[in-house]
C-alpha cells in the first residue's frame, strides 16, 4: 500500500513537472495557428520522452552512472567535451527563458517592475535549491505546477469540437504555410523532449538512492507520470484553438497563454493558471540549473549531488550558482524570454541526437546493465525515436530559417 | 583484479572512487606497458588536464586551455572495477580532488553549507 | 585565487555567454522598412491580433472577472504591440499602390494603441473596459 502511495507521488511531481516554458509557448502558438492539428506532435514527443526517461532512470539505476557519464564513457573525451559544450549552451538558453518565464508569471500576478522580479526569482531559485533536499524540491514544485490542471478544465469548458480534436491526433497538414507548419512541430518535439530533462531524471534516480527494487516506480513515473503530463500539453493546445484561432490572435506573451484560464474561469482560474505556470516554470529551471551542473560534474569527474552537501561537492554547487547567475545576466539584458524561449527549444533539437545516442548504446550494453539491458520493446521503441529525432535535428535550422522563426 | 576487462569500454573515460566512495576524477588517459610483446597490462592511471592531451585535437585545445596538474595512480592501487575504478585509499593520498579542495572554500562560508 | 582544474568547466561557460549574445544579436535586429504587400499584411494581422485579444481582456475587465495587476500588466503588452505596428507602418515607404492601404493600417493601429492605453491606464474601471471593448471589436474585423 506504502508503495502504491510512493508511486501515485511520483506521478503527480512528474505530472507537475512535465510542463516548462518551452511547452507553453509552443503548445499555445500551435493551438493559435493550426487549431488542432498539431496535437500528434505532441503524442510523439511525449512517447520519445517516456522511452528515454525510463530507459535512462534504468540506466542509473542498475550502473549507478548517470547520462553523461554515458556520453563521457561512450562519446570518448573529445566527441564529448563538444556535447558539454553544446549542451551547456542549450541548458543556458534554456534557462535563461525560463528564469524569464518566472518573472514574467511573478509580474502578471504582482504587477512589480520586470528586472526587480528577475532579481527575486533569481535569489528564490537560489534559495530553494541550496535550503531543500532535492526530493522535497521535486515534491513541492510538481505539486503546485499541478495548478496547471486548470488550463484542462478551462478547455473543456470552452467546448471544443471534440471531432475535430480527435482528428488532430491524425497527422494531417490542411494549411497554406507548410515550412511554419513544420517548424511548429519540431518545436513541439523539442519541447517536450528537451536535454535537460533526461540528465536531470538519470542523476535524480541516484539522487533519491533509487535501487533496481525501485525499477517498477521508475517505470510508472515515466509511463504514466509523463503521459498525463501531455494532457496538460494538449490543454494549452485546445485552449488556445478554442479562443485564439477563431478570432486570428498570434499569442506573444504569457500574458496571453493566462487569458486562456482567465476567460473560461474568471478570477480565480487565472490565479491558478499563474501558480500553476510560475511553478512549473520554476521547478523546470531548477531542474535545468542543476542538469548543467550534472554535466559538468559528471564529464569532468567531480564530486556532485544533492544528497552530498555543499562542502562535499563545491564544484558541484557553484556550477548551478554560476549557471544561475549567467541566467540572469541573459535575460536582464532586456530581450525577450518568449523569443529566447523559441531560440532555446529549436537549439535543443538540434543538440537531441549526442543526448539520446548514448543512452540507448548504453542501455543495450549487456556488461553495464545485465539482465536490465533493454529488451524487444524498448529497442523498437528506442530505435523508432531516435530515427524521428535525427530526422528533427536535422531539419530543425533549415526550418527555423524558411519559415522566419514560425512567422511566415 | 582478474578476469579480462574491455579497457576502453570499461576502464577510460570512467569515474574514480576513493576508498570513501567518494568522486575524485575521471580516467582520463592509461599508461600501458607490455603492448609490443602482445600481452597489454596497465600500469598506471592518468588524471588531469595535461593528460588530456593525449586524447585527439579536441584534448589538446582543452588541456591548452585549462589549468591543473596532472596526477598518476598506479594501478596496483586498483581496489576493483564495478560502476566505477574504485581505489584503495582516500583520494587525497594520491593528490585527487584537490579542485574540490580548492572550491571548498568559496562554499564553506555560506550558512548551511555543510548540511 | 588560482583556478581550480575544473577550469575548461568554467571556460564552457564563457563561451556559452559568447554564443548566448551572438544569438541576442540575431533576435534583436529588425527587418527592412521598405513595404511589401506580405509585410503590410502581416502587420495587419498584428494590428487585429492585438484588438482581438484587447477585446477579450476588456471583456473580462468589463465583467470583473480578471485582476487589476494582470489587465494592467497584460493591457499594456498588447498596447506595445500595437505601438509596434503603428510605428513601423508610419515610418514605412511604401510603393503608390500600396499607399492607401499604409495609410489605413497606420491609422487603425494608432486607433488600436489608444484603446488599449485607456484600458491599461484605468485597468478595473468597467465603464472604460466595456467602451474600450466595443472599439477594440470593431478594429478586429
Amino acid at each position: 500500500m506504502k508503495k502504491v502511495f510512493e508511486i501515485a507521488l511520483g506521478i503527480l511531481a512528474a505530472i507537475g513537472g512535465f510542463v516548462d516554458i518551452g511547452d507553453i509557448v509552443f503548445n499555445t502558438a500551435a493551438g493559435a495557428l493550426f487549431q488542432y492539428q498539431l496535437l500528434w506532435a505532441v503524442v510523439i514527443g511525449v512517447g520519445a520522452i517516456v522511452t528515454y526517461s525510463e530507459m535512462c532512470g534504468r540506466v542509473a539505476v542498475v550502473s549507478q552512472r548517470a547520462a553523461f557519464d554515458a556520453v563521457r564513457e561512450r562519446l570518448g573525451f573529445g566527441v564529448g567535451l563538444l556535447a558539454l559544450v553544446a549542451g551547456q549552451l542549450v541548458n543556458l538558453l534554456t534557462l535563461a527563458a525560463e528564469i524569464g518565464g518566472i518573472a514574467l508569471a511573478l509580474q502578471l500576478v504582482a504587477g512589480l517592475p520586470f528586472r526587480v522580479l528577475l532579481v527575486i526569482a533569481v535569489l528564490a531559485l537560489g534559495l530553494a535549491i541550496w535550503a531543500m533536499p532535492f526530493e522535497w524540491i521535486e515534491r513541492v514544485f510538481g505539486y503546485i505546477g499541478l495548478a496547471l490542471l486548470v488550463f484542462a478544465v478551462g478547455a473543456i469548458k470552452l467546448h471544443p469540437d471534440w471531432g475535430g480534436v480527435a482528428s488532430g491526433f491524425v497527422p494531417h497538414a490542411d494549411t497554406g504555410d507548410l515550412a511554419v507548419y513544420l517548424f511548429f512541430v519540431v518545436g513541439l518535439l523539442g519541447a517536450a523532449t528537451v536535454p535537460y530533462e533526461v540528465y536531470f531524471y538519470s542523476s535524480g534516480a541516484i539522487e533519491e538512492r533509487w535501487t533496481p527494487k525501485d525499477l517498477g516506480i521508475n517505470k510508472a513515473n515515466a509511463i504514466i507520470g509523463y503521459s498525463l503530463g501531455g494532457l496538460l500539453s494538449f490543454a494549452l493546445m485546445i485552449t488556445a484553438a478554442e479562443l485564439f484561432y477563431p478570432r486570428e490572435i498570434s499569442p506573444e506573451t504569457l500574458g496571453s497563454v493566462a487569458l486562456g484560464a482567465n476567460v473560461p474561469l474568471g478570477e480565480l482560474g487565472l490565479l491558478l493558471g499563474l501558480i500553476g505556470i510560475l511553478f512549473a516554470v520554476s521547478g523546470a529551471a531548477i531542474d535545468t540549473a542543476f542538469a548543467g551542473a550534472y554535466n559538468l560534474a559528471q564529464f569532468f569527474g567531480w564530486e556532485w549531488g544533492k544528497y552530498r552537501t555543499a562542502v562535499e561537492a563545491p564544484r558541484f554547487t557553484l556550477a548551478w550558482m554560476v549557471m544561475l547567475v549567467l541566467g540572469f545576466v541573459i535575460v536582464v539584458t532586456g530581450v525577450d524570454p518568449i523569443q529566447v524561449t523559441e531560440y532555446s527549444v529549436i537549439f535543443s533539437v538540434v543538440a537531441l541526437p549526442a543526448t539520446y545516442v548514448p543512452i540507448l548504446l548504453v542501455a543495450n550494453d549487456r556488461a553495464y546493465m545485465g539482465n536490465y539491458a533493454n529488451g524487444r520493446i524498448a529497442n523498437v521503441f528506442g530505435i523508432f525515436y531516435l530515427a524521428v529525432i535525427l530526422v528533427v535535428a536535422v531539419a530543425a535550422i533549415p526550418l527555423m530559417i524558411i519559415s522566419n522563426m514560425g512567422q511566415g | 583484479m582478474s578476469g579480462p576487462v574491455d579497457l576502453a569500454l570499461g576502464i577510460l573515460d570512467h569515474q574514480l572512487l576513493d576508498s570513501e566512495g567518494r568522486r575524485c576524477g575521471n580516467v582520463d588517459d592509461l599508461e600501458l606497458q607490455g603492448v609490443r610483446e602482445g600481452a597489454p597490462r596497465v600500469e598506471t592511471i592518468l588524471v588531469g588536464p595535461p593528460v588530456w592531451r593525449g586524447r585527439g585535437a579536441i584534448g589538446r585545445l582543452a588541456a591548452a586551455v585549462a589549468r591543473g596538474r596532472s596526477v598518476r595512480v598506479p594501478w596496483s592501487e586498483v581496489e576493483k572495477v564495478d560502476s566505477g575504478v574504485r581505489l584503495k585509499q582516500p583520494a587525497e593520498a594520491y593528490g585527487l580532488g584537490r579542485g574540490d579542495a580548492r572550491a571548498r572554500k568559496l562554499v564553506a562560508w555560506i550558512p548551511g553549507a555543510e548540511r | 585565487m588560482r583556478s581550480f582544474a575544473g577550469c575548461s568547466g568554467f571556460c564552457a561557460s564563457v563561451s556559452s555567454i559568447v554564443f548566448a549574445a551572438l544569438v541576442l544579436f540575431a533576435v534583436a535586429c529588425g527587418g527592412s522598412s521598405a513595404l511589401t504587400a506580405k509585410s503590410l499584411q502581416q502587420q495587419r494581422d498584428a494590428i487585429t491580433s492585438a484588438a482581438a485579444e484587447g477585446a477579450l481582456l476588456a471583456e473580462q475587465v468589463a465583467d470583473d472577472e480578471t485582476t487589476e495587476p494582470f489587465a494592467r500588466i497584460h493591457s499594456g503588452e498588447l498596447a506595445d504591440q500595437a505601438k509596434a505596428a503603428a510605428q513601423t507602418l508610419t515610418k514605412a515607404r511604401a510603393p503608390a499602390a500600396l499607399e492607401a492601404k499604409r495609410r489605413e493600417a497606420a491609422a487603425d493601429a494608432r486607433s488600436t494603441f489608444v484603446a488599449l492605453e485607456e484600458l491599461h491606464r484605468a485597468p478595473d474601471d468597467q465603464a472604460v473596459a466595456r467602451r474600450v471593448e466595443a472599439e477594440l471589436e470593431q478594429l478586429a474585423k
